[in-house]
């Protein structure tokens, strides 16, 4: 179907590229806002990203997704503006991983509102690095294989692993320790 | 727990973190600016359209005069006589007056070439 609207629009009719505008600026928000943590700033960087799309369609080789092709120029973009910000990326201990309950977070977790499981797993995510906030982002919410995300944020698949499985722990240290205030503030 | 539990646990928590652009006016800014940008696309296009047009036109009347063995430097020197206030306006009529001629005859071929007109004319006219 993307491939469709592609022609469409290479062929002149740019209202076509409102199909990819539906389709994807939640997603591109999502992983723009999760590198810049910022609403403002996010919503610019997608805008952008479009815009920039649009331009360089006639580039797209089409050898791999279009998403994928769209997903590196809106991280691409939203590192040229954690650049300029000079944003501090916040570190996790991982010496004590072995330590976390999955269980016991998961029977917390499950006995909240929806509202409250959305509020604190984005809680957790703000304060992971950008880069573990983005493999999360794409491997768990967007299901994107490892070969996609490898082509989006150019980390060698090797690698890629190892980095999940560490962004996951840190989420769950985060998320515990979070989980027990809520827990000592329902006590 | 094991590692697909875990897997698919993470999977379910992180769904609930799936962001939403709340601004309802993003859809028609963006697409003002696809449109900006469009427009700008085919005006450039169009610009290198006519540029190449125009430089094969001119290349074309070059290798005309050359091969009529008019030189440039006539055609200039009487446009500059002509600027100057035609007092040598027919120092040599008849090579200017063919020039016109030839300007005019171009411009009514290039007409009946492409106008509609020309086209039926051509089309009555066939065989």
């Amino acid at each position: 179907m993307d491939n469709l609207y592609i022609q469409k629009v290479l062929n002149g009719d740019y209202t076509g590229f409102s199909y990819f505008v539906d389709k994807y600026k939640d997603m591109a928000y999502s992983i723009a806002f999760r590198i810049v943590n910022n609403s403002e700033d996010a919503e610019e960087i997608v805008q952008d990203s479009f815009v920039k799309s649009f331009k360089s369609l006639n580039k797209f080789r089409q050898d791999s997704k279009f998403s994928t092709w769209f997903y590196r120029i809106v991280v691409n973009n939203s590192l040229s503006k954690v650049k300029r910000r000079k944003f501090d990326s916040g570190n996790i201990d991982l010496e004590n991983v072995s330590d976390i309950a999955i269980e016991e977070i998961e029977s917390t977790y499950n006995h909240l509102t929806q509202t409250d499981q959305q509020k604190y797993i984005n809680i957790a995510l703000n304060q992971l690095n950008y880069e573990d906030s983005l493999l999360l982002t794409l491997y768990y919410l967007n299901e994107n294989s490892l070969d996609e995300i490898s082509e989006i944020t150019e980390i060698k698949n090797e690698n890629l692993k190892m980095k999940i499985h560490r962004a996951r722990q840190k989420m769950y240290i985060v998320l515990e320790k979070e989980l027990k205030s809520e827990i000592k503030n329902l006590l | 727990m094991d590692n697909t539990n875990v897997d698919n646990f993470t999977k379910e928590i992180i769904s609930g973190s799936k962001l939403e652009l709340s601004n309802p006016d993003f859809n028609k800014t963006l697409m003002d600016r696809i449109k900006t940008q469009n427009q700008k696309r085919i005006i450039y296009s169009n610009i290198k359209l006519y540029s190449f047009l125009f430089l094969t036109i001119d290349i074309a009347i070059i290798a005309l005069l050359n091969l009529t063995g008019i030189r440039f430097s006539d055609i200039a020197l009487k446009i500059s006589f002509i600027n100057r206030g035609f007092e040598n306006f027919y120092s040599n009529p008849e090579q200017l007056t063919s020039i016109y001629f030839a300007v005019l005859f171009t411009v009514i071929l290039m007409i009946k070439l492409f106008s509609r007109t020309g086209y039926s004319y051509l089309k009555t006219h066939e065989g």
